[in-house]
């Protein structure tokens, strides 16, 4: 009896002590930091190997959608398992800056003094909300120049689209058309809407395009760009009605386990070879005066920008996304 | 060597009183029968023995010590089972020493039993085989020699012999005989075949629903039923109710001997204590009833006849060592001579014998 | 010694055992699912006790149409793999098809691989763009996309035909000979034989086949998240509600996984009962021939198995082709090149050996416990252990992200922290796949005399040590199959895993799944084939040297 009794005890403590074994592992590393990035998988891929070279720091990563990031972080906050949110929307960050950690880089005097917008978060690399558009669906003429172009009902069911609540770039993209049109914003808008095919992810808006899936799409500048470096059919459109150019951001999770990996990757981060890296390889433009834009793409000053505002951005969050979840039952996308 | 005693054992199964208030003391070295149909409770009995069920109530002895809360694996029984339970992923030598291994006896030893073992049910040299190059009565030896090697208290046996062809089972329900009389180890065997339970035991219990219904030896059982549950169960006999007698002398003067109406007694005779004659005799020793063969059929030894008395009743009689001449067609008038002193009598309602 | 105490029974260690099942149920089921219950009635305005998830359900046809559009696609696919696994299986028991290994092992190798990487595949060959429906286009041929519910209705059927036909066919070869020769010469015509005397026999494998797929259907999440669209199912809703509610009370997304799992155990109740009066023994006499078909009829039955096989392959012959094509950055060219698999090189090893350390974890608990419990379900016949059954077959119920959220739910509070750790995972890998272990166990138990077991404890030999040594040896084949079978799913699992990842604990499907979504097809391919190789080369040696799997597949 007592022998049976020791055997399943035996099996109870045997199992949960694998469990937490299993569970422990990795833990144990001497060096690590833990990211939780929006970035595409490929950029993951393509850098992180190259900071595990330069600094000998393991680095391990979450990719999720940068809401989820927020989320995800608010929901830790307890118990911080995250030490640095890499790459997801400045709004999203200047809307929790109390779950972020001020820090000052290395380098800070080299960034471009107009990415120095956010409070508790750092500027990572400049973004431009563009369309993309397929060549081989659309002629010159037949390609959107505006936001309000968008709203034609011949693009009805071919635009691609990330989901507002799910992307950080789909909520700028938001709220740039409600920036740029003001009033009449939400009319617009919603007339865009109407013609989106939505998915989880704006890294998939370009390859929807890319294959003919979808003849428009809204997306990030550095994502459209790599397929238009890649040979597909598909062409950039800056709207002639404006766009936003903003930083996307980096920043330090507040009591982060490892700080001061956590510092040495946005060290890296920003460092002149990272972002001569994400000019030339992911066609983001770099936040540093010191590194060269990439010749395939326009300058700054050929597109035409609105101011954009992150605190009112961040601030009208989540009433905006409220407004476009209504709107998205309403049409029933 | 041990003694069993049940008392008042109880087992319930949803819906059926599997055993129902058994008692019984089973001497040592004693070859025991339970004899029934299927269902009557004598392999659920067995079991209970075993430890494989959990009597509802009641205790077993074994050795004068109570067992109730031994688990199956400490009560040192050894048990044969109906479908041999060899392990068929061990061989022979494997399955016979399994027990002894458990019991952490040393392993020369081990050899030296397995090799008695295997000697005394004639299995020397099969030592490597697997079960699968068996054949069912080889099977049922390394069960057998498995069972005894352990040297167990008792020795219980599930039918064993069912799954075996006719005439094997006659050669080994002997063997089995022989060695329990050799080793003299109490043994505990479960059958619903009465002409085997006759031939083996030392004692038998009847049993139906539950209930015992009569323990003694195989001639008490055969000669002298308790009732007339056991008396059909256990061979042949024919059951006429007292009312449909007719006039008859003999038999309806000893009814009224018996003083029970008519109406409440059965009589019963086993065919072979009845003949045929061909004209009415009478006295005190016999009684004869009119008849007409309504069938006959030749197996051999003896012819069976069916003898229709009118009535509805309708007696077998069976002719040992049958001459030709006895041989007689269907619809011969004849009279069924029926010895007085062989004749059973029960109550019609609760079938106990008066 | 008393008589009160005689009547409990003895305890011993299967006693322990069953008390250990509980404790299973209690922690990895009841506990997480009652979670949820309670989550569902919390308002995630005023975070008190409250009906006012179920009121702002039930208030939107937003929300009620996912209930039926989940009904449409899960009967849909359904119907599709009863059209589908049906012909396959009467063909292929019946007739010499020549190939028949190779066919159905292609047919449950299609069953095995991740489905929402077919449902992609399915976007490269009929989205609006896709080079089969352009190509059928210049025949004339315009067939709709692949989006939306037909599309997800395609893909179901093609995914889980398999369970029908590997059901059926196994029924289809137990059916006594004579009973079909007894229609004949009753004078039934081969057809009318076929729909009166065959077809009724194996009603219950076909019906046991088509729930297999219906609660397959029900639960799918990577498929209508991929192809979808705007057409939303009770999966995606609640993973879509769960990660906009993340951190906070997941009022919402509960309410749908309840609602899930009332649909699917209304379901399963009515198979339960429309099957319950339709069960036939047989005492097989006559064994099942082979004929062999000539002419037209021949070819057709020949053209119609393989068709069926092909285009069940043919989102994996994509996959493949795919992770070999000439890429640069994200865009494929013509030709062939290995830079899809050069661009997982990094990763892969992680997330590789995260999938096997956790797969085979979760299965080696999944095999001890299982096989212990399966013991206890087909050999105890006490009330416990009956009682116990039916709660051991909930997983079979509960959709990986309804599990998922509860285990979140359920295991991010005091007392146990256990977010974002690989043990959580293992968990819930250990209590989705158990269910396959038990029921393995069980139907190799039903072919194990039990006598045998009760030889080794009358020799002396304790229960526990008489499993060990009598019952388990006998188990092997019966526990390898469970255990394999335990394994290639919990390795392709993505609906809890995709709730329950970090960074560090990221598996294969995961991976392939966040791929998949950034339009990544290149690498998604490679690492798709890559776990496809190892699962598939799994299951063929499982094939060859055991012949097992059809069991434990049917469950």
């Amino acid at each position: 009896m007592k022998r049976m009794i020791f055997s399943v005890l035996l099996l109870l403590l045997v199992s949960f002590g694998v469990f937490a074994t299993a569970a422990a592992e990795g833990e144990a590393e001497a060096q690590s930091v833990v990211l939780y990035s929006a970035h595409t998988q490929e950029i993951i891929d393509a850098l992180v190997p190259q900071f595990e070279a330069a600094t000998g720091i393991k680095a391990e990563v979450v990719k999720m959608g940068s809401s989820d990031v927020i989320a995800r972080v608010k929901a830790e906050q307890g118990n911080p398992q995250c030490d640095v949110i890499w790459s997801i929307g400045g709004e999203q960050l200047e809307a929790n800056s109390d779950l972020l950690q001020t820090y000052e880089p290395k380098d800070w005097d080299k960034v471009d003094d107009v990415f120095k917008v956010g409070h508790g978060w750092l500027p990572y690399t400049g973004i431009v909300m563009v369309f993309v558009a397929n060549t081989d669906m659309l002629t010159e003429a037949q390609m959107p120049k505006s936001w309000t172009d968008l709203s034609n009902s011949g693009y009805k069911g071919i635009i691609s689209s990330a989901r507002a609540d799910k992307s950080g770039s789909s909520y700028m993209q938001l709220a740039t058309v409600l920036n740029i049109y003001q009033d009449k914003g939400w009319d617009v808008y919603k007339s865009i809407l109407q013609n989106f095919v939505l998915s989880g992810s704006s890294s998939a808006v370009p390859r929807f395009v890319n294959d003919g899936e979808a003849a428009v799409g809204i997306t990030l500048e550095d994502n459209a760009y790599r397929y238009v470096a890649g040979g597909g059919p598909v062409k950039i459109i800056y709207p002639e009605d404006g766009t936003t150019a903003a930083p996307d951001g980096i920043a330090l999770v507040k009591n982060g386990p490892n700080s001061a990996a956590a510092k040495a990757f946005i060290d890296w981060a920003l460092s002149a070879e990272t972002q001569s890296f994400l000019v030339q390889e992911m066609g983001r433009r770099p936040i540093r005066s010191d590194v060269p834009i990439s010749p395939d793409l326009p300058a700054m000053s050929e597109i035409k920008t609105v101011p954009y505002d992150f605190a009112w951005s961040a601030g009208s969050k989540k009433d905006f996304v409220a407004k476009w979840t209504e709107l998205v039952q309403e049409l029933g996308l | 060597m041990a003694s069993i005693e049940l008392e008042k054992i109880n087992k319930n199964f949803p819906g059926v009183k599997a055993l129902n208030s058994v008692s019984q003391k089973i001497e040592s070295g004693e070859f025991f029968t339970l004899l029934g149909p299927s269902g009557c409770g004598k392999t659920t009995l067995l079991r209970t023995i075993a430890g494989f069920y959990q009597q509802d109530s009641g205790h077993i002895y074994l050795s004068d010590k109570v067992i109730d809360n031994v688990p199956a694996f400490k009560r040192d029984t050894g048990m044969v089972f109906q479908s041999y339970a060899v392990f068929p992923h061990m061989t022979v030598y494997e399955n016979v020493a399994f027990g002894l291994k458990t019991r952490k006896v040393n392993d020369s030893e081990i050899k030296e039993r397995v090799h008695r073992a295997l000697e005394q049910v004639h299995l020397t040299g099969y030592e490597s085989r697997t079960p699968d190059q068996l054949s069912g009565g080889q099977q049922q030896r390394v069960g057998l020699a498995r069972a005894m090697v352990i040297e167990p208290k008792v020795l219980l046996m599930d039918e064993p012999l069912s799954n075996l062809d006719a005439k094997l089972r006659v050669e080994m329900r002997t063997e089995i005989r022989n060695m329990q009389k050799l080793l003299g180890i109490t043994t505990v065997y479960v059958t619903h075949d009465q002409e085997e339970a006759l031939a083996i035991s030392d004692k038998i219990a009847v049993m139906n629903f539950g209930v015992v219904q009569q323990v003694g030896t195989p001639w008490e059982i055969y000669k002298e039923p308790a009732n007339l549950f056991v008396a059909s169960f256990v061979g042949d006999i024919n059951v006429i109710n007292g009312a449909s007698l007719g006039t008859e002398v003999g038999l309806t003067s000893i009814l009224v001997d018996k003083n029970q109406s008519k109406e409440n007694i059965n009589i019963a005779i086993r065919p072979e204590e009845l003949s045929i004659v061909t004209d009415e005799v009478s006295g005190d020793e016999f009684s004869c009833i009119p008849g007409v063969i309504e069938k006959s059929s030749f197996i051999g030894s003896l012819i069976r006849y069916s003898v229709d008395c009118g009535n509805d009743v309708t007696l077998t009689v069976e002719l040992h060592k049958p001459q030709s001449e006895a041989f007689m067609p269907n619809g011969t008038s004849i009279f069924v001579k029926v010895p007085v002193k062989s004749i059973l009598y029960f109550h019609s309602e609760t079938g106990e014998r008066i | 010694m008393s008589i009160r105490k005689t009547r409990i029974g003895r305890f011993d260690f299967w006693t322990l055992v069953t008390i250990f099942g509980y404790f299973i149920v209690g922690l990895l089921l009841i506990y997480p699912l009652f979670n949820i219950f309670k989550a569902s009635f919390i308002s995630n305005e005023t975070g008190t006790l409250s009906m006012s998830n179920y009121v702002e359900f039930f208030s939107k046809k937003y929300y009620t149409r996912t209930i039926l559009n989940s009904l449409i696609v899960s009967f849909g696919g359904t119907l599709g793999a009863l059209l589908l696994g049906v012909p396959l299986a009467f063909f292929t028991s019946r007739f010499k098809i020549r190939g028949k290994t190779f066919l159905s092992t292609f047919a449950v190798l299609s069953l095995l691989s991740p489905p929402f990487i077919g449902a992609y595949s399915w976007i490269i060959m009929m989205g609006n763009n896709g080079f089969l429906r352009k190509f059928l286009m210049t025949f004339g041929l315009n067939l709709p996309t692949i989006f939306g519910a037909g599309g997800i209705i395609l893909v179901y059927s093609l995914q889980y035909y398999p369970f029908v036909f590997l059901l059926t066919s196994g029924a289809l070869s137990n059916v006594d000979r004579s009973l079909e020769e007894a229609a004949e010469n009753l004078g039934a015509k081969s057809t009318m034989r076929f729909f009166r005397v065959t077809l009724p026999l194996v009603i219950p494998s076909v019906s046991a086949g088509a729930l297999m797929a219906f609660m397959m259907s029900l639960a799918n999440f990577g498929t209508p998240m991929i192809i979808g669209r705007s057409f939303h199912v009770l999966p995606t809703m609640a993973y879509n509600l769960y990660t906009s509610e993340i951190g906070e009370n997941p009022g919402l997304a509960s309410t749908v996984s309840i609602l899930l799992i009332l649909v699917s155990t209304l379901i399963i109740f009515f198979q339960r009962y429309a099957s319950s009066r339709r069960k036939y023994s047989s005492n097989m006499i006559n064994k099942q021939t082979v004929d062999t078909l000539h002419g037209v009829k021949n070819l057709l039955v020949h053209f119609i198995s393989y068709l069926i096989v092909s285009i069940s392959t043919l989102p994996l012959a994509v996959v493949v082709f795919y992770s070999f094509k000439k890429t640069k950055g994200p865009v494929f060219h013509p030709g062939f090149g290995l830079q899809s698999y050069q661009k997982v090189f990094h990763d892969v090893p992680v997330t590789i050996t995260n999938s096997l350390i956790f797969s085979v974890t979760a299965v080696i608990f999944i095999v001890i416990i299982g096989t212990l419990l399966g013991f206890v379900m087909s050999r105890k016949k006490n009330l416990p252990a009956k009682i116990l059954d039916p709660l051991l077959m909930i997983p079979y119920i509960i959709p990986g992200t309804v599990l998922g959220i509860g285990f979140i739910v359920a295991f991010n509070n005091k007392p146990i922290y256990l977010a974002g750790t690989a043990t959580i995972i293992i968990m819930s890998y250990f209590i989705r796949r158990l269910p396959y272990s038990i029921r393995s166990s069980a139907s190799i138990l039903k072919q194990i005399d039990p006598s045998l077991e009760e030889a080794g404890i009358n020799l002396g030999s304790p229960p526990g040590r008489t499993f060990r040594k009598v019952t388990v040896p006998l188990m092997i084949p019966g526990i390898v199959s469970g255990a394999i079978m335990s394994w290639v799913t919990a390795v392709n699992e993505l609906s809890s895993s995709i709730v329950l990842y970090v960074g560090k604990t990221m598996t294969m499907p995961v991976r392939i799944y966040l791929s998949v979504l950034d339009g990544l097809f290149g690498t998604a391919s490679a690492m798709a084939t890559i776990l496809l190789v190892s699962t598939g080369l799994a299951l063929f040696i499982v094939n060859k040297f055991l012949g097992v799997g059809r069991e434990t597949i049917a469950g």
